[in-house]
This record gives C-alpha cells, structure tokens and sequence, in this order.
C-alpha cells in the first residue's frame, strides 16, 4: 500500500481528533461519575438518617416483630414521584432485619450480602456507606450505618434508581461523540485546504529532483518557506552544484576522450589527465608512468606533473628506481576491494621520489592505481602532502580510471596503427574527423587550419620520397615547435592531395602561427639544394564551430592561393 | 514512521474507550472499597431502662458515649427495654455487656437463678442531694397532692396509689416496704398500679388520678424546678431509708473476655471529675463523681426486699428463699 503525504498527514489528524475525543470523553464521564457518586452517596446517607430517626425506638429496643411500619416507610419512597428510592430496609446493630419495603412491583434483590454478620461487620469499620452493585444494573444498593449521639443505632438499605446516572453518563459520551465529528469534519476541511501549502514546497524540490535527475543540471530549488525545508533545499542545491561541478569536469574528460584517439598527440594527452586531476580534485603530485610494450614495464614514459605544472616527461630508458619497487608492490599488495587500487602507499612513501619536488618525507598519502586493459601498461601515481586521501577521492577516481584507461589505450593504438609511420602523419580521413572534433574547443582555444603547400621548379612531383622527407620535416618542426610545458599547444598534421598538407595548430595566437609557420619554411629551404627553387606557402583560416570541415578546407585553399601568388614562403590567413 | 505511529495511535484510542466503556457495576464504576475494614472497633452494647424518651437519653448521654468511644476504642449502641423485667430478661439472653440498673433489679439479676455466674457492679454515681451535699445513696418518697386529706401514710387505706415499676427501688420496693410497715396490707388496703417512669407517677398524682404516689427523691424537680413548690404542691408522706446509688453492672461473659476493658471502663468512669471535660460529662448525668460499686453496698437493698412478702414482686425475680438471698 502507498501512502502519499497528504494521506498520511490526514491520517495522522484523524488519530489526533480521535485520541482528543475519547480523551475529552473519557474527563467527561469521569467527572460525571464523580459527581454522581457525590450525589448518590449525599442522598442515601441523607434519607437513611431521615428514616432511621424515625425509629430510633425500634431499632434499639428488641421487639423486631412489632416494629414493622412498612406503611409509614412508604411515605418516604413510596410511589411519590420525587424519591428515587426502590426500596428501604433497616437493621438493628445485631444485624436483625426490622423491617422492609419497596415499591410496588418492584423486589428487594436478596444480594448482595446482607446477613446479620456482614451487617455487623459493618458496623465495626469507618464506613460512612458501602455501595454495591447487583443483577439489576439499574439500582445501585447502599448499606449506610446511621448514628445518633454517638451511638450506633442501626443499618439502613437503600436501593436508588441508578438510572439517572447511567443517562447522564450516555448523554455525555454522545455529545462527545457529536462535538467530535464536527471537528473531525472541521479539521478535515482545514487540513484540506492547508495541506497544498505545506506540501507544496516538498513537490517543488521533488519537481526540481527529478529534473536534475533526467537531466537537466542546470535545475535549482528556490523554495524559500523559511522552515527546515529551505534548508534541505539549500543542501539540495549545494549538491547539484557538486554534482554538476563532478559533470562538467567529466564531460571535459568525455570530450577528451573523444578527441583523444583522433586528435592529440598522446603525450599531450598523458600530461593532460595528471594536470586535470590535479585541477579538479586538488591533487597535488600526479604522474602516469607508461609503458611502450605490452609486458610488464620495461620501457617508461613519465608524465610528472607537480602543483599544475608539467615537470618532466622521461622518454624512453627505463623506469626509474622507484618503479622496480612499485612493481614488487604491485605483486603483493593488490587491494582487493578496489580492484584498480594497487596500493595505497603510506608505506610506500618512497613512491614520492619520482616527484621533483616533494621531499618524501612531505608526502602524507599516496595512491598508485593500475592502468590496464588487456594488459598491464602502467601506472598512475598521486600523492599529496597536505592530509589524506578523502574516500571520495578514491570512489571518484576509480570511477574515471576505466575512461582514462580507454583514452590512453585508444591514443597508444591509434598512434601506432593510424599513423603513418614512415612520416609520423594521421591519413586525412583522421584530421577531417579531429577537425570537426576540435570545432567544439573553437574559442576557448587558439585552433587554427594550415594548409601547406609546396611548389618546385626542380622536383619531380611524383617523387615519393620527396613528399615523404617533406612530410617528415613538418611533422617534427610542429612537434619541437611545441612548448614542451604547455599542453595545450599540438599540431596534427595529415596528407592531403599531392603537395599539400594539412595541419590542425592549437595554441598559438594568430602572430606566433605566422611566425611558426615562416619559421618553417625557411627551416625547410634551408636543408639544402636538395629543395633548390622550392617554395612553401601556408594558407591559415580559424577552426569555428560553425563551418564544416569543407568549408574549412576550402577557406584554407583560398588562403594558400593567395600566399603562393605573393611568391614563396608567405603565410596568408582567410577568415 | 506512519507504520509505528498507526498501531500506536490505534492503541491508545482503544485504551480511551475502554476507560468510557466500563461496565456497570457499581463498585467498579466508584472505587468504592466494600467495607473499610481497617480501622474496625469492637461494639458494647449497653442495656438500659430509658427513665426518659429513648432519644433524649441518648442526647444526654452523648458527651459520656463520645469520652468512651474515645477511650476505649469501641463503638457503642444501646439495647433499651421499657422496664426493669426486661433489662433482666435482656441480660437472661445476654443481649447486653453493660447495663444500668437500679438497686433493686440489681438484687434480682443478682439472685436470679438461671445465672450462673452473676453480673458484677462496676460504678455507681455519687449525687448531690437535696441539701447539696454530695452522696452515694438517695431515697424515694410518698407523696400526694397538696389539699388531699392525707397527711401520713395509713391515711392511704382505701386509697389510689402510683408505683413506677415492680422492679423499681425507690418507685416500689422501699415504698411498699414503708407501706408494710405502717401497718397496711398492701392486697387489701391499698389499690395501686405501675405507670412504669418516675415523671408519669409525679404526672398523674398531679392530675389527680392517683392519691398518691411513689418516686424517688427528686423526680418533682423535673416538674417543678424548685424543692420548696414541690413540697408545697405535692407533699410528702414518707421518705424512704437510704437506697445506695444505681450501679453499671458488667456481663459475666463480657469481663471474662475482656478484662482489659472492663477495667478500663471503671478507670475512666471514676476519674471523670479529675477534668474539666469528665466534670461536664457529670453534670450532664446529674452527678458529683462515680465511685467503684461492691455487691455489699447493696445488702441494705436485701434487708429490705426480705420484708416485703414475694407476692408483691415478680415471683421469678424474687430472692426470697434463694440461698443467694
């Protein structure tokens, strides 16, 4: 069964109502108990006194046989309308019956006791009266010890009409019961009317949950009750600030990931995830540390990033010393609960030395995490120096490690199987994707499209190995062209039609693209004879968003056109 | 939460209702205890002729029941009887643990045969007499009324007399005894009856319906307030000699059960002069003091009953001839 909030909040009323109705009944017949305890017990004592005074002279003389004056008991009960007496009976001190009467058609009930000795025993204790009950629930039997002077002169039995009680005690339940169905109904109502009031605020931050959960981050509570619900709501949306924050730094890594295969250079891409943990997790010390081979490291590529700057990348020659010692941890310790989580080196604070500049003894935590796909070809390696790793900061970090894997993977495959390896050059069919990928980065960064193109008066165009050396050339001019400290800065080059190149440029500004373009054709007119009469000219147009790759290639043309009839070696841009 | 709160809330409206729903029996709907127990005190029952109406001697003697219930931790009632014969018959069927009798319904019960064991005196009243002077014994008188031609008591032959009771001491015994002893014979020179209380005799000598009458000493205060307008209005023939003061006499059962009380009774009711409070409950009894009572203060009672022929008394209650006598 569910309940809805406002069923269970009429409920609740409900149970109130009723608990405050059989409450105030409950007072109710209690107080009209008591008060017709009161009475009755005030009139039977009353009326015993006035009856046995009358025979104060039979009672203590012992001629019970002479006594009986049932005809002047009458007047005192007898069908007279006023007294509510059923019949009265009297007892002399040793328990004798002297005399009895009841009214017409009605019986003196033999029970309760009224022997002679419970009479006696009567007489004996501090009873004002004793009340009984008997099987006709309508009479309530008093037995009241009467006095005079101090003397004990006899017992009096007298049974009242109880009938007054029992109405009085109906009478109260029943206005009890109506008084609170018509709170129950006035509440009903109120509660009807109200309940939106209250319950609305909750549907919005429900609404609003919802919408944040389908999809839309940008959804934001603004209920402003001023109660305890405001301040879920603000918890609520420091949450999806958080959670949105964690989304975004995700879809980064996700457009990463995209890119990645067809448009990074690799190393770039194994700076990149180091400075972006360290970006977005606060992480002080981060590196990735790769193998070339598919077996157990032998060869390293380190990605050391310190406090957000990249410190070194290590080409090829080995692992460092630490590694060796990492991968006798890894042999040992691998956690079982986190799978990827191979050590968690507190232990192992000599992980930190692969850090230029952490002194070992500053780092205070460590985590090496196993990057594999099929097969082990390395690790990431972070560490802090300030406190711990939060828990969260191992939950989140597993969650990404199978994206990140992906990403290297998919670079270090890409690179070997898509690169032409002769020139180091992706095919066209790549850089046309990587260009329309890269249209998402257009104006956060630098990205431009170069086309360059080279003409010679002496060189056999057909010549391939010509091209080839050309290609070669281009490819390492761009990659030392580079800053080796900024990330942001590639070069993507790729074939195109006979003589021509493109090349995807991001991170330079306009000025430095032309330098580093001029740059390059001097370079290359410089190596030799061999290139004699050979000019190089390079159209530039901006990677939009916008424009499609063709557009793009066409703009690129117009611009080299332009460059080549300004004679050799110029760089013109067509925006 | 709504899941713990129902059954809850459930229970508790049904415990409110079962309070509503109680059924109808009285002591459960009043809480009354059936009979208090716990403070129970042990009933005396006191004998007693009424010299005045029944309620009006217990409105006299309220102040002394009151001083004795608290005292003696009893509750107490009283067993009337319109005569001396039947305080002697209540006491046959020991209907009493106390009783007041007179001197003469002493010496019968005293003698009575069936008895095995006698009911013994306990007190009897110290009262001022006439001079004010205080006195363990009184009198009775013969008196008639002022104008009547009789002046002594053999005047009476022939004559109407009033006795109040044919157990009475100074209303009877001690009159008869004088009548004797002037000479009369009470079955043929005297016609008289028994009116039963001291006031009717002096009521009815009076009025005129008696010659003459014979009560105890002070009975015309009642009427007349003062000793000097009685014995102008009804002078007296005779007085009677010294009749000892009526004693309370204890049940043979009643002191072989509790000794203690009976003891205590006769502590209390002679030191009732020693307060303020016990010399108020005497005045109320018309008395100076109570004095501890001996069988032998009542030989004097004995003398005279023995002069007086058994035909006069009630043959079962007469001692004559009784070894106890």
């Amino acid at each position: 069964m569910r309940h809805t909030l406002r069923t269970k909040f009429f409920a609740l009323l409900i149970l109130l109502v009723l608990l405050a109705v059989s409450t105030s009944t409950w007072l109710h017949v209690t107080s009209v108990r008591d008060a017709m305890k009161k009475e009755f017990e005030a009139r039977a004592v009353s009326l015993a006194r006035f009856i046995a005074l009358q025979y104060v002279n039979p009672l203590l003389k012992n001629q019970p046989q002479e006594i009986t004056k049932a005809e002047t008991i009458k007047l005192w009960i007898g069908e007279a309308q006023h007294s509510d007496a059923e019949y009265v009976e009297l007892y002399n001190t040793d328990g004798q019956r002297l005399t009895s009467y009841s009214k017409p058609e009605k019986r003196i009930p033999d029970q309760p006791d009224v022997s002679p000795s419970f009479i006696m025993n009567l007489l004996q204790g501090d009873n004002q009266l004793i009340a009984r009950s008997h099987s006709r629930k309508q009479i309530f039997d008093y037995l009241v010890p009467v006095e005079l002077n101090h003397t004990q002169i006899g017992v009096v039995r007298i049974g009242l009409d109880a009938s007054g009680y029992y109405n009085e005690r109906a009478s109260a339940i029943t206005t009890n019961i109506q008084f609170g169905s018509v709170l129950l109904l006035l509440i009903s109502f109120i509660a009807y009317v109200a309940t939106p009031y209250i319950i609305q605020p909750i549907k919005d931050l429900a609404q609003t949950a919802r919408r944040f959960g389908t999809g839309d981050y940008q959804a934001r509570s603004s209920v402003t009750s001023g109660d305890e619900l405001t301040e879920l709501s603000l918890q609520f949306n420091r949450m999806a600030d958080q959670i949105k924050k964690l989304i975004d730094n995700l879809k980064e890594a996700g457009h990463y990931h995209k890119i990645f295969p067809y448009v990074i250079m690799p190393q770039q891409l194994f700076v990149r995830i180091p400075k972006h943990l360290q970006k977005n997790l606060g992480i002080p010390y981060a590196a990735i540390l790769l193998s070339r081979g598919n077996d157990e490291p032998q060869e390293y590529h380190n990605y050391i990033v310190e406090n957000g700057k990249l410190t070194a990348i290590e080409t090829p020659g080995g692992p460092p010393k630490v590694l060796s010692e990492l991968a006798e941890l890894t042999q040992t310790d691998t956690d079982e609960d986190t799978g990827k989580l191979v050590k968690r080196s507190r232990l192992s604070k000599k992980l930190a030395s692969i850090f230029s500049d952490a002194d070992q003894n500053d780092i205070t935590d460590a985590l090496v995490f196993r990057l594999e796909n099929y097969s082990k070809f390395g690790y990431l390696v972070l560490a802090r120096d300030d406190r711990d790793f939060p828990d969260t900061d191992v939950r989140l970090i597993n969650g990404m490690l199978g994206q990140i894997v992906t990403a290297i993977s998919n670079a270090q495959n890409f690179q070997e199987v898509l690169v032409d390896e002769r020139s180091g050059l992706y095919p066209r069919k790549v850089l046309k994707l990587a260009l329309k990928e890269s249209g998402e980065f257009a104006g956060e960064d630098n990205l431009w499209l170069a086309r360059l193109g080279l003409d010679s008066p002496v060189v056999d165009p057909t010549r391939g190995d010509i091209h080839l050396k050309v290609a070669k050339f281009i490819n390492r001019h761009g990659h030392e062209a580079a800053p080796v400290s900024d990330t942001d800065h590639f070069f993507v080059a790729s074939h195109d039609k006979s003589w021509q190149f493109l090349v995807i440029l991001s991170g330079w500004d306009k000025t430095d693209v032309k330098t580093m373009l001029q740059n390059m054709l001097a370079d290359l007119k410089a190596q030799g004879e061999e290139y004699s009469g050979t000019t190089m000219s390079a159209g530039v147009t901006p990677i939009r968003s916008d424009s499609s790759a063709d557009v793009m290639f066409k703009l690129s043309q117009t611009a080299l056109d332009e460059a080549k009839n300004r004679g050799g070696n110029a760089v013109c841009f067509s925006e | 939460m709504f899941q713990r709160i129902t059954p809850l809330s459930l229970l508790l409206v049904m415990l409110v209702s079962l309070g509503c729903s109680q059924d109808n029996n009285y002591n459960e709907t009043f809480q009354i205890p059936e009979n208090k127990q716990n403070n129970a005190r042990f009933t005396i029952k006191f004998g007693r002729v009424p010299s005045v109406t029944v309620t009006e001697l217990l409105r006299q003697n309220a102040p002394l029941i009151k001083h004795l219930k608290q005292e003696m931790n009893v509750n107490i009632t009283y067993r009337f009887a319109d005569d001396y014969r039947g305080i002697i018959e209540g006491m046959d069927r020991g209907d009493y643990d106390f009783a007041w009798l007179g001197p003469y319904s002493y010496v019968l019960s005293n003698c009575f045969s069936d008895t095995s064991a006698a009911y013994r005196p306990l007190v009897r009243p110290v009262r001022h007499d006439s001079q004010g002077k205080t006195s363990d014994q009184y009198r009775g008188i013969i008196f008639t009324r002022a104008g009547s031609s009789i002046n002594t008591v053999s005047d009476l032959r022939g004559k109407s007399l009033a006795f109040v009771d044919r157990q009475s001491t100074s209303g009877f015994l001690f009159p008869m005894a004088l009548i004797i002893k002037s000479g009369l014979n009470p079955s043929s020179d005297i016609n008289y009856e028994f009116l039963h209380r001291h006031d009717q005799v002096v009521n009815e000598v009076k009025r005129g319906n008696y010659a003459a009458g014979a009560v105890y000493e002070n009975a015309r205060l009642e009427e007349y307030r003062s000793i000097q307008k009685a014995n102008r209005q009804l002078p007296v023939l005779a007085r009677t000699s010294p009749i000892p003061t009526s004693p309370i006499v204890v049940s043979p059962e009643f002191s072989e059960r509790h000794p203690d009380l009976v003891e205590k009774f006769t502590t209390i009711m002679t030191t009732l002069q020693q307060t303020a409070k016990g010399r108020d409950i005497l005045s109320g009894l018309d008395s100076a003091r109570y004095k501890k009572a001996l069988d032998s203060d009542y030989d004097a009672v004995k003398r005279v009953l023995k002069t007086v022929p058994p035909e006069f008394t009630a043959s079962k209650y007469s001692c004559q001839g009784n070894p106890q006598g």
